[in-house]
């Protein structure tokens, strides 16, 4: 493909991809009315540069709660490849920047699009636990996928803690922690269980950021 | 680069992406099959190949597990690459 083509096939994408947005704009906002926290004064206002995300998954509607959050910016969503099992699903996760990743074999191709992409200063947005996970309050055990993402790409990685309202008035809580530099917990050339260790280390900052969200909100509220 | 070159190197890569220490790597024969004798998880396997790619300053196309099933598929696949 030469680059004028590259070139046209990216305005496409980003104007399908900006046209979902602003059109669920409204409704998400008004659905969900995110309130979001930050960890500390360390957490910028709006993190531009590429990152990993790491997202706790509670629900199949977080993809546009994590949009609520960073409206800022456009992302680029792991997805598990059942996803895109048929055609015209195919195109539109793609236009709406989805990554299809198997989650029961590796994938190189997967690993090339994510590198590739936070070279180019984007963000992706990962769900370290791998499924929806029913169980409110609850954070399931991290895989490293998201660890070994931003430490190949050498990247941040952005810690999220979402809860979402148990009733449809109740809002939607975010916690955002500080961005986190793999290198300083597992070291410039890691051997695969410094990447587990982080892993462990990212699980921990959810459940720090989980004890922040009932400090700083639920306590206020009561 | 010669075979022995790259397996040399390819311990390397296996050291870092294997929870052994450097003897065990070295136990280990063209025929060692990568997830039984070696224990690689999947994201294990990630690992070892973008380590592949730095080191030998190669890309992998886009290949599936199943391609490689012992350690002389890798082996295989470097040498061939590094010689196109």
């Amino acid at each position: 493909m030469s680059s004028k083509q590259k070139k046209k096939c990216k305005i496409g994408s980003n104007f399908f991809y900006d046209f979902v947005k602003v059109t669920a704009a409204i409704p998400a906002l008004l659905t969900f009315r995110v309130k979001t926290i930050r960890e500390n004064k360390n957490v910028p206002k709006k993190i531009k540069k590429g990152a990993v995300f790491a997202v706790n998954h509670t629900s199949y509607l977080d993809p546009v709660i994590i949009h609520c959050i960073l409206w800022y910016r456009r992302l680029n969503f792991l997805a598990t490849k059942e996803l895109f099992n048929s055609k015209a699903k195919e195109r539109f996760f793609k236009l709406v920047h989805c990554i299809p990743i198997d989650k029961n074999n590796f994938n190189i191709g997967a690993v090339h699009a994510v590198r590739d992409r936070l070279k180019e200063e984007k963000a992706i947005v990962i769900f370290p636990e791998g499924a929806v996970n029913r169980e409110q309050g609850k954070i399931e055990e991290y895989k490293s996928g998201a660890v070994f993402m931003a430490h190949i790409a050498k990247k941040p990685l952005v810690p999220i803690y979402v809860v979402k309202g148990k009733k449809w008035y109740n809002r939607t809580v975010a916690v955002i922690g500080e961005p986190i530099d793999t290198t300083t917990i597992c070291g410039k050339v890691p051997k695969m269980e410094d990447i587990d260790r982080a892993s462990l280390y990212l699980h921990q900052k959810e459940e720090e950021l989980k004890e922040i969200y009932y400090q700083r909100y639920l306590k206020k509220k009561v | 680069m010669d075979r022995r070159e790259i397996i040399e190197k390819l311990k390397d890569v296996f050291n870092m992406a294997l929870n052994t220490d450097g003897e065990d790597v070295q136990k280990y024969t063209e025929d060692s099959n990568l997830v039984t004798d070696l224990g690689l998880s999947s994201v294990g396997v990630l690992y070892a190949v973008i380590a592949i790619e730095e080191f030998f300053n190669i890309r992998f196309d886009d290949v599936e597990f199943g391609d490689f099933v012992i350690v002389k598929d890798v082996i295989d696949y470097i040498e061939k690459k590094v010689n196109e």
